[in-house]
């Protein structure tokens, strides 16, 4: 808690002096807006940077659910034998070095932009997760696999008594490097795709404010893109520390 | 042949690539006899364990094991650290064995729980193993090996990392709860004086490749009491045992200045 009030205590620390600044050094709205005029934006421009804001979760959070479904899935699968490994990794490992405002425009032409902006969001943060899973699931105590075979445990016990529990934290840590890429990618793919009307992120609304060099707007767009990702990071951690709260403290403090 | 034995092996070895860590390894045991090996490091004491589990099979040799064996359960393994599930509770870490043969989990449950009531730990049920101390820890890990009621268990130095006062009232404990039931051990240890004291039969193994250099009969079978550590016959067995070991560290150092 004490942390908590020395981080809010600096920030707010922070957001007084440049709005100190802006005041008394007389810095034009167009260069850079005070905190107070940011404020006022975003509570005037609701209409138009709510749905955005809306928008840029959605797609953040639906490409992370997909990334976590896709990455423990198939990590799963992976996991099973050898060969699979050695099947996925080339196109696992092809897909995260190449960058992703690379690949965005092709993804626009095959599949239209709205449904680029959900893939991108879940490229990003599916190699995370997929490699969290299969380092957890290989990082099994060998004693603890000598126990469930001496017990004679059938390959469905094995994994989830044994397998599954091992990887849960390796797994925790991949979701939460995977939320912040999830966010990474959807505005990326907006700053590519350039959805408009209904469809329109926070990231189209940055890019539209500075061609109009609308300063005001665009930093209330980009302090509701930096609230989106803690919001991520909030919500990561806490599913983090529930699934985990059964395990030792050392252990979570490890990984 | 009087009566059938628990478990044979015969002339049983074992390599490791190109390195034989186990030469013509042969003993018996009755059911409900508590044998002790000891040895120096690395002569393959732990190898011999992996093999009667079940984990390991050997390269040479046989071993046989009587069909009270072969159902799953029928032994226990304890291991050098306790190794729990860290993310289960003492409870569940004990009723594992009895989940993994199909038992109900409600039922495995109670019995976890009254088996640890019987190691003293009743009231740490519930607790997470990184609240327990190192001895708690293996008390639980013995719970977990006396669970399924096996007919044989084995024990990897178990009791090695736990101080003096600890691990005799453990070994006091098993004792107990494995004498009552008629329990076997095959117990690995570094300490002659807990081989001596656990033990109806010592034997001593030799530096790699391990073989059976000798073999003590422990003259007080079924009668331990902690006032046996201090008496006479006592320290002169462990003298005996100790002489036996201290031939097969020899040896090793000779073979190593070769």
């Amino acid at each position: 808690m004490r942390n908590a009030r020395v981080s809010i205590a600096i920030v707010i620390m922070l957001v007084a002096a440049w709005e100190a600044a802006v005041r008394d050094l007389a810095i034009p709205e167009w260069k850079l807006p005070a905190p107070s005029l940011v404020f006022d934006t975003l509570v005037n421009d609701w209409s138009v940077l709510g749905p955005a804001f809306a928008a840029t979760l959605q797609v953040t959070l639906a490409g992370l659910a997909l990334a976590i479904i896709g990455g423990v899935g198939i990590g799963l699968i992976a996991s099973r034998s050898r060969l699979l490994e050695n099947a996925i990794s080339p196109i696992a490992v092809i897909l995260q070095v190449t960058p992703l405002v690379a690949i965005a425009p092709l993804l626009i032409i095959y599949i239209g932009a709205q449904a680029t902006l959900y893939v991108a969001a879940f490229l990003v943060a599916f190699f995370p997760m997929l490699t969290g899973t299969l380092a957890g699931l290989r990082a099994v105590d060998p004693a603890l696999s000598d126990l469930f075979a001496v017990y004679g445990a059938n390959a469905t016990q094995r994994l989830w008594r044994l397998e599954a529990p091992s990887a849960l934290p390796f797994m925790m840590a991949g979701l939460r490097t995977a939320g912040g890429l999830a966010l990474i990618g959807a505005v990326v793919a907006e700053f590519v795709a350039g959805t408009v009307g209904d469809q329109a992120g926070l990231a189209y609304r940055i890019v539209e404010a500075s061609y109009r060099l609308n300063m005001p707007r665009l930093f209330a767009a980009l302090a509701l893109i930096a609230l989106t990702g803690v919001i991520i990071y909030a919500l990561t951690g806490l599913a983090s520390r529930i699934v985990l709260a059964r395990w030792s403290e050392q252990r979570a403090m490890a990984d | 042949m009087a009566e059938r034995a628990l478990l044979r092996l015969v002339r049983v070895g074992k390599s490791f690539a190109e390195r034989v860590v186990l030469r013509d390894i042969s003993f018996r045991m009755q059911q409900g006899e508590i044998l002790s090996l000891i040895g120096p490091s690395g002569c393959g004491k732990t190898t011999i364990l992996r093999m009667i589990a079940g984990l390991a099979n050997p390269d040479t040799g046989t071993i046989e094991r009587n069909h009270a064996l072969n159902e799953k359960g029928r032994i226990g393994y304890v291991f050098q650290d306790a190794t729990l599930m860290p993310w289960a509770s003492a409870e569940a870490n004990v009723a594992l064995p009895l989940i993994l043969q199909g038992l109900p989990s409600k039922e495995a449950h109670q019995h976890a729980n009254a088996m640890l009531a019987k190691l003293e730990l009743g009231d740490f049920a519930c607790a997470a193993p990184h609240e327990l101390s190192g001895g708690m820890k293996m008390r639980v890990a013995l719970a977990r090996a006396l669970i399924t009621n096996p007919s044989l268990i084995l024990l990897d130095e178990p009791f090695a990392a736990l101080d003096e006062m600890t691990r005799h009232a453990l070994n006091d404990e098993m004792l107990k709860l494995v004498r009552a039931r008629g329990t076997s051990l095959v117990f690995v240890t570094h300490s002659v004086a807990e081989a001596a004291y656990l033990s109806d039969r010592v034997a001593v193994l030799s530096h790699r490749p391990g073989h059976v250099m000798a073999e003590f009969k422990m003259p007080w079978s079924c009668e331990q009491t902690p006032a046996l550590r201090y008496e006479k016959r006592f320290t002169e067995e462990t003298a005996r045992i100790s002489a036996a070991l201290g031939r097969a560290m020899d040896d090793g150092n000779l073979v190593g200045a070769a």
